[in-house]
């Protein structure tokens, strides 16, 4: 029997920062294809919609809800039938804002150190692959990819018993495209 | 005689008084929805379409893997068509199974107004209309912006077929908004196969003026003389509910939105009705409006819409 998901199965927590009033987040469409799940790391697209990853000057998107959210409605598609409510939109906090976030969508095959750079892949994902800098104690980071976030307490078990990252919103552009 | 501007700045002072109370959010459902109903410029199309049932946490579903509210409906069941057999024939069987689809919820916000209180004490107008009715506006119009969106996407497109029906729902009709095609636009809804009638037809402030353009022999008796002397007035025509609305980014000049009667349509869902809020902090004021809602079109045979070029 196929495994129910749960609401806390893909998630992004704001550990520090949100919410409030007047924390940074910005609400979007998806683009068309592209499937956006709670805790993917996002960014926009020339015509202001998401895309997963981010590269060069694309401002990062921490997505809090997913396609299939009830508050975003996207995933419905029955024969005759139109949702009114929601828009689709999918909320985000922006990577500029001062968070310590906490994320289910990361490379949960890797070791995540305090203070070590992160990148969101293609697949939405963060990793530390490819930025982590010659050294990471006082050396400035040498890689050529966008770095989204530091890792602040690494990877953890959360409360629901589900592997998450915990790091800090940073965005330094990269002049790689991937 | 009292001073009308000496009175308005009186007035204000006291709303300002009662917006300075700290940390206070007022439910002003009340006092908004009474006074809006009566001033806005315009009240929200969808509400006029489908007028919004208002609903509580019990009647909400719950889903495994989300606790946002959601609403399951439930369709009319359709069967096949009963059959005549020989005698020692038995009927065929057919599982009961019925069509369902889910209403989804969402807030609906205005921007939020902040201003320093000083700034606020020159004002001589009535601040608290100019607030309520700004803010009950917009929200009216993203309500309305996300029906009519929705309203054009089961549609398909202009003089496409609705899969749904099989049917076009979305006609394009040349020659105007004469009497002869406002009846052929009527057809649109009788001829998919739920057979409905239009219950409602939407058109904005200008497509109207083609109505009142009818001469005698077109509109039938005196009811041209009365469109020429008394404009449009009327919410009924042809035992069809007229809303004429203002709204013309969102109703195309001559387009004509064809409803059924909302039960054959879907739901409009009211979860929370809107809500000012409104805080202070020393000397700065913000406020802004809320509501919850959700609504679906379970029936794309429920609407149409007749583009007369």
């Amino acid at each position: 029997m196929a495994q129910f998901d749960q609401m806390y199965t893909h998630a992004l927590d704001a550990l520090k920062g949100w919410p409030s009033p007047h924390a940074l987040d910005f609400a979007a469409l998806p683009a068309s294809g592209v499937t956006v799940v709670p805790g993917m790391c996002c960014a926009l697209d020339s015509t202001g919609k998401l895309i997963l990853g981010v590269v060069r000057c694309r401002m990062p998107l921490f997505a809090i809800q997913g396609a299939g959210s009830f508050d975003v409605g996207a995933g419905a598609t029955i024969a005759g039938y139109g949702a009114i409510n929601p828009s689709g939109k999918i909320n985000c906090l922006v990577g500029t804002g001062s968070y310590e976030l906490s994320t289910t969508e990361f490379d949960t095959t890797l070791t995540y150190a305090p203070n070590e750079p992160l990148r969101a892949g293609t697949d939405g994902k963060l990793t530390n692959a490819s930025v982590t800098p010659v050294s990471f104690t006082d050396s400035p980071q040498t890689s050529s990819k966008a770095v989204v976030g530091i890792v602040s307490r690494g990877k953890y078990t959360n409360a629901y018993g589900v592997t998450a990252l915990a790091f800090w919103t940073y965005f330094l552009p990269g002049s790689s495209a991937e | 005689m009292a001073n009308p501007m000496t009175e308005t700045r009186l007035m204000n002072e006291t709303v300002l008084a009662r917006l300075e109370s700290p940390g206070m959010q007022k439910q002003a459902v009340d006092g908004i929805s009474d006074f809006t109903r009566l001033r806005m410029r315009e009240d929200g199309i969808q509400r006029r379409v489908m007028p919004p049932l208002e609903i509580g946490n019990d009647d909400l579903d719950r889903a495994v893997n989300d606790d946002r509210p959601y609403k399951v409906i439930d369709m009319e069941p359709d069967s096949p068509a009963a059959v005549s057999l020989p005698y020692n024939s038995l009927p065929s069987n057919i599982t009961i199974n019925n069509r369902r689809y889910p209403v989804f919820f969402e807030r609906v916000v205005s921007v939020r107004f902040t201003k320093d209180v000083n700034a606020l004490r020159s004002y001589t107008m009535d601040i608290r209309q100019v607030l309520s009715d700004n803010a009950i506006k917009d929200m009216l119009a993203q309500e309305d912006n996300a029906f009519l969106s929705c309203v054009n996407t089961v549609l398909v497109g202009a003089d496409q077929v609705v899969p749904f029906t099989g049917a076009t729902q979305w006609v394009t009709l040349s020659g105007g908004l004469s009497r002869v095609n406002w009846m052929e636009g009527k057809k649109v809804l009788p001829r998919t196969f739920a057979h409905l009638e239009t219950h409602t037809v939407l058109l904005n402030n200008v497509t109207v003026k083609e109505i009142q353009k009818w001469d005698r022999l077109e509109a039938g008796g005196d009811l041209s003389q009365d469109l020429l002397l008394k404009g449009f007035t009327y919410t009924e025509l042809d035992n069809t509910r007229i809303v004429v609305t203002i709204k013309r980014d969102l109703v195309p000049d001559d387009s004509v939105f064809h409803f059924a009667d909302p039960k054959f349509i879907g739901k409009n869902f009211m979860l929370e009705d809107a809500t000012m809020a409104i805080k202070r902090e020393a000397f700065m004021l913000d406020y802004y409006a809320y509501e919850t809602l959700g609504g679906a079109i379970g029936n794309a045979a429920g609407v149409g819409r007749v583009d007369h070029t």
